[in-house]
């Protein structure tokens, strides 16, 4: 506990101590040393925590809040998160200085980057820990507030200031909802504790659990990007810088995951639970990721081809959450406990590939001054390291084995194989939803990813930058590698990581007790062997390859040849600029869903009988944001207008309208 | 219900699923046909489960012979005249007609679920009665061309026999002729009408009939 | 050992005969088309020629471009080592294993993809692309189809599902595998780039999906991926075979002989329907493999009701 206290301290000082320094190397070497400090003796704690060492304690700290104490604790749940918090932010941490450097030598803004930074770890990490209301709110509020000045780190682009007003806007209606989420806890359980909370929530009546789950879905999942309420994250991840765009979608938005879990536990877990709530999770999961790898799949834009893809994940995990309500709402053990596992596993794989997607996009950010996937291209040659890192998180984000993501995908598909669902119908539709859900999601996220690996990194360069461009620093690629390598481990070697995620299970305020089912321990078992003979296989076909080349080699050396051009049906003269391009990929998907996607056509090829330089622009309407929100918002305003009638800027009419209203009020108290 | 009447049932299902993917009148016309010996089988295949009788016999002759052989032949023959063979522009999308089809499938189910009175062992037949019947109202509503309202109103006409067969068991006869005599009437006056219009307009699109109107 | 042995034939057996059913395919083919054909034999010397001859890599491509004809040969072989073989057990068997098996099948997707994008080729992206595209609606006609399968038998592994239908009467229930098994056609004919899908004997015209992709390949690369996807061919036709066996419920040695007589009969009925229907436009081609879907879905919803 004491080192969780450090840990935390060392945080908030080394942030601090930032604004001290003046040069900006100093400033970045001070602030990411501070954050790596911090957070191995957090990391420590949390391991500690996992294991069970401070399960029930309760720990006070000394000064108190206006209302009631400042309440936390390192149960196996809390510490969880807390280990994903720790090292997503430490690497980043690590990712950051050479980053930020490219921006150029700005000590203000850094200093007041690393302090933000620094509090952003620090309240996240409070927030899994907190065991009181009021403290929580208290850090929610400083994790969305820090982030949202993270996010102004440019803001003298009026794109990112925009972005920082959609995001704060949406963060904040989420916390109204989580006020008064927590006053309606504490009036019915008379305290702002957790524990008072739950041990109080046998009395809840079902009307209060389903305002509470309401308020707790709308409240978290404005935080978390459910489906209509995904709007602040295309918009904030692509103008925050890189490594806080990987903190924000890998972790940040995790912490409103680990809120609908506790808030599961405040409502008494299985007695609590009714099977609506897991079946409203289920759809809008389903539906959240289908929308946000659909929107993911025709992005041009790296950052907001990702932040789109968070959605998506969001919804798997969702999906997993679902399944565990049902399971919880209907005693069924088997389902409750695949579908948290799912969604723990599924979290931690996002918050590892997502922040390791993200850092890539801002190295290829650094290699090419560019986002826009159309201008990029050929980079693998240029950028071994990054790219491998790349790639392997491109694969394991689209669920593919041997990586993380399909373990956890796989432990949400084998839920249909769970008996006891009330009708065998009720199961054919929980079937067709889970399946054909997931693998809509999963087919979706091969297209959205083989377009980002292959037009940014394979390839030949489309522009001048990205044909010079250079291998980032050893200090970006190396936390992206680490990434890579905890991907293709937990891929690896699923069952240790099943063991961790047991202890969390065992976690009291969860309820989930008991093993995982046998099967799925076998299956898991023996996907690990397969996936080991698919990696022997591949060596066995190379080495084969190469033996009867380098046989061949002897009798005729010409035959063997690297370094010819790409045979293009016959055409000798390929350019670059007649690849297929991240927006040529896109097309057909969106002219099938043509309703979906409604494509903005800029410009036009014109009916010239001789041909003239032309412009051409697609872009893709935000689904909400610009097809429901802002329409709204205008038609709102409009309605508005009407009234303007009666501003005249003449001060008489002003009086007479007083007069009137006086006189109306007046009229009205004596009628009544 | 027997395996063999389930069979001929999922026939009669994928047979409304067919006809919404496809744009081609005259295969359109050979599925409706195929759904008709599917339909005309069905008494015999619960004759064969209940014991056979003469009624069953004569439903099912009858059945075949106008389901199966003369309404399609009427209607091939009033295509030719028309010299159209393939709906170009539908009102629905195929891949959408699909999928509505789909959907009407499922919400048939849920509503032979809700109608309490339907034996579960009935089931697929009141969910197939009633997918058809929506499905020919669909394609009465989705399509342009005469002959696909044609082709919606006999699906209509199956589904309504269908659910007949859902309520009560075994359907007297006479009940069973009247219906089958109204079809007759109706598909012979809509393919003379069909072929009226396609005389005076040369083509029979009928969302140009508004031109019509006074 | 014995046991070993006997998990291991599957895999031999199609590892032997794979090419075989592809020179099936291309015999119906040519007779259909009044040609004499080459040889049933044909591709295992296809295969010989091109093992000896040299690769040559283009300039642009990468590690990716040189991996991905292993890797693809690599999840085939797992593939059909997984896929019982009549009353034979698969190498491996469990709970869900059509998940794994199809996520592999999306590796090895997602590996030919790269590689087409790696060669900076527009002929190569534009495959790509529609391989993409298609596998958007081919992906849950696959699990959908396996789940109905398995589910109807109340097993979770599909060598359950197989064996069941040899004790119970899986006819009660045939019209749910029967309706997964038009599906599985379907994507037979769509994942394994046949007509009316796809044209296996061209890269032109402007139906080009997975030949396209391979252009850039040559020499041992491409034997790899055309055994791979010889194999492949072979993984659908003997599901299929499979599950008519079991309608059937034929057991003991006729299965084998059986599995062996409709396979071979699958290939045949593959090469009648590319002779006898025109390749369809690309826009229709989501409606095909959308009809993989619908059956599929239907199989699940009277899986429910029966």
């Amino acid at each position: 506990m004491m080192l969780f206290g450090i840990g935390i301290g060392v945080l908030v000082g080394g942030g601090l101590l930032t604004l001290v320094l003046k040069k900006s190397a100093g400033i970045n070497k001070l602030g990411m040393a501070s954050v790596v400090a911090g957070n191995v003796f957090v990391i420590v704690a949390a391991l500690l925590g996992l294991s069970g060492r401070y399960a029930g304690e309760v720990y006070q700290f000394f000064l108190p809040l206006p209302v009631g104490a400042v309440l936390f604790s390192l149960s196996p749940l809390s510490s969880f998160f807390l280990l994903i918090i720790a090292v997503v932010t430490g690497l980043a941490a690590v990712y950051a200085p050479k980053y930020l450097a490219h921006y150029g030598e700005m000590p203000w803004r850094f200093k007041a980057h690393w302090l933000l930074y620094n509090l952003l770890a620090a309240s996240m990490m409070l927030v899994v820990t907190a065991q009181n209301a009021v403290f929580f709110m208290l850090a929610w509020e400083g994790m969305s507030l820090s982030s949202f000045f993270l996010v102004l780190f440019q803001n003298e682009r009026t794109k990112v200031r925009r972005a920082g007003w959609i995001y704060l806007v949406f963060t904040h209606v989420g916390a109204a909802c989580l006020l008064v989420m927590f006053a309606l806890l504490a009036q019915v359980s008379g305290s702002f504790d957790f524990d008072a909370m739950r041990a109080a929530a046998a009395g809840f009546s079902p009307g209060l659990k389903a305002a509470i789950f309401v308020l707790a879905l709308v409240g978290f999942g404005m935080k978390a990007g459910f489906f209509p309420m995904y709007v602040w994250l295309p918009e904030a991840h692509p103008a925050a810088p890189s490594h806080v765009s990987a903190v924000m979608s890998g972790v940040m938005i995790k912490t409103a995951i680990y809120g609908i879990v506790l808030t599961l536990g405040l409502l008494g877990g299985g007695q609590g639970t009714e099977l609506w709530m897991g079946w409203t999770l289920v759809v809008l999961g389903l539906v959240s990721g289908i929308f946000g790898i659909a929107f993911a799949a025709v992005q041009q834009n790296a950052k907001r081809l990702l932040a789109y893809s968070s959605v998506e994940n969001i919804g798997i995990i969702a999906t997993g959450l679902g399944v565990w309500f049902i399971g919880m709402a209907s005693s069924n053990e088997v389902l409750a406990r695949l579908g948290l596992m799912a969604a723990l596993l599924h979290t931690v794989n996002h918050a590892l590939f997502k922040s390791l997607l993200f850092m890539g996009a801002g190295a290829l950010q650094l290699a090419t001054e560019t986002l826009d996937l159309d201008r990029m291209g050929g980079l693998l040659k240029k950028m071994p390291r990054s790219g491998l890192a790349i790639i392997a998180g491109a694969v394991a984000i689209s669920g593919l084995p041997p990586f993380n993501g399909f373990v956890g995908e796989f432990l949400l598909y084998s839920s249909v194989f769970a008996q006891g669902f009330g009708s065998s119908l009720v199961r054919a539709v929980y079937v067709i939803a889970i399946l054909g859900g997931l693998s809509i999601i999963g087919a979706l996220a091969v297209f959205t990813f083989t377009k980002l690996v292959g037009t940014s990194l394979l390839g030949e360069p489309r522009t001048d930058h990205a044909a010079h461009a250079h291998e980032v620093p050893a200090s970006m690629y190396v936390p992206m590698l680490v990434l890579a390598g905890l991907c293709l481990f937990i891929g690896l070697f699923p069952l240790p990581v099943m063991s961790a995620l047991k202890l969390v299970l065992a976690d009291s305020g969860l309820a989930v007790v008991g093993q995982l089912p046998s099967g799925i321990v076998s299956s898991l078992a023996a996907m690990q062997w397969v996936a080991f003979a698919l990696i022997g296989l591949i060596g066995v076909f190379a080495l084969v390859r190469s033996r009867v080349l380098s046989l061949h080699k002897v009798e005729n050396t010409s035959r063997h040849k690297v370094g010819s051009t790409t045979w293009d049906c016959g055409y000798h003269n390929p350019t670059p600029r007649m690849q297929y391009t991240a927006s040529s990929f896109a097309q057909p998907l969106a002219s099938f869903a043509q309703p979906l996607y409604s494509p903005h056509r800029d410009g036009s090829i014109g009916p010239d009988l001789f041909p003239a330089p032309v412009a051409r622009k697609i872009s893709f309407p935000d689904l909400i944001l610009d097809r429901a929100i802002k329409p709204m918002y205008s038609w709102i305003s409009r309605a508005f207008e009407t009234f303007s009638i009666i501003q005249h800027g003449n001060t008489h009419w002003y009086v007479l309208y007083i007069v009137i209203a006086l006189l109306a009020v007046l009229f009205w108290s004596f009628v009544i | 219900m027997t395996s063999l009447q389930n069979m001929l049932l999922i026939v009669v299902l994928i047979t409304d699923l067919t006809m919404a993917a496809n744009s081609r009148l005259g295969t359109c016309i050979n599925i409706t046909a195929i759904q008709g010996f599917a339909l005309g089988f069905l008494p015999l295949a619960i004759g064969l489960e209940k014991g056979m009788n003469f009624e069953l016999v004569a439903i099912a002759v009858i059945g075949i012979a106008l389901r199966g052989i003369l309404f399609p032949y009427i209607l091939h023959r009033s295509l030719l005249n028309s010299g159209t063979s393939r709906e170009l522009k539908p009102i629905v999308g195929y891949f959408l007609s699909v999928a509505i089809v789909l959907v009407l499938i499922f919400a048939s189910l849920w509503i032979s679920i809700r109608i309490d009175f339907i034996a579960p062992q009935l089931l697929l037949l009141s969910t197939v009665a009633l997918s058809t019947i929506f499905a020919g109202t669909f394609f009465i509503v989705g399509r342009r061309l005469a002959i696909m309202q044609i082709l919606g109103y006999i699906l209509l006409e199956n589904g309504i026999y269908c659910m007949g067969l859902a309520f009560v068991q075994d359907i007297p006869m006479i009940v069973e002729l009247g219906v089958l005599f109204d079809a007759i009437v109706a598909v012979f006056v809509m393919s003379v009408a069909t072929n009226k219009i396609h005389e005076e307009f040369e083509h029979f699109d009928i969302q140009k009939l508004d031109s019509l109107k006074g | 050992m014995n046991d070993i042995l006997a998990k291991l034939l599957p895999l031999v057996v199609a590892l032997v005969f794979a090419p075989l059913a592809m020179g099936i395919i291309q015999k119906v083919k040519a007779f259909f088309a009044g040609r004499k054909g080459f040889p049933v034999f044909q591709m295992y010397r296809d295969l010989y020629k091109l093992m000896h001859k040299g690769i040559v890599y283009s300039r642009s491509t990468t590690w990716v471009f040189r991996l991905a004809p292993l890797l693809v040969l690599a999840v085939s072989l797992i593939a059909v080592a997984w896929l019982p073989l009549g009353g034979l057990r698969g190498l491996f068997s469990f709970q869900g294993g059509f998940i794994f098996v199809a996520y592999l099948f999306g590796l090895a997707r997602f590996a030919t993809l790269l590689a087409s994008l790696d060669t900076a080729s527009a002929f190569e992206g534009m495959g790509a692309n529609r391989e993409a595209l298609f596998a958007i609606l081919a992906e849950p006609a696959t699990l959908l189809a396996f789940a109905a399968l398995i589910l109807t038998s109340g097993n979770s592994s599909l060598w359950g599902a197989i064996s069941w239908g040899q004790e119970s009467s899986f006819a009660e229930f045939g019209v749910v595998p029967l309706l997964a098994l038009v599906s599985f056609f379907i994507l037979a004919l769509s994942e394994n780039s046949r007509i009316p899908v796809d044209d296996p004997t061209t890269h032109l015209e402007l139906t080009m999906i997975h030949e396209v992709m391979i252009l850039d390949n040559s020499g041992p690369d491409l034997a790899y991926i055309e055994y791979a996807s010889a194999l492949k061919v072979w993984f659908y036709l003997v599901l299929m075979a499979n599950i008519i066996t079991a309608i059937f419920s034929i057991s003991g040695w006729a299965q084998i002989l059986a599995m062996f007589g409709f396979a071979f009969l699958l290939a045949g009925i593959i090469g009648v329907v590319e002779s006898s229907i025109a390749r369809l436009r690309m826009k229709k081609v989501p409606d095909f493999i959308g009809s993989a879907v619908a059956f599929a879905l239907l199989a699940l919803v009277l899986e429910g009701i029966l």
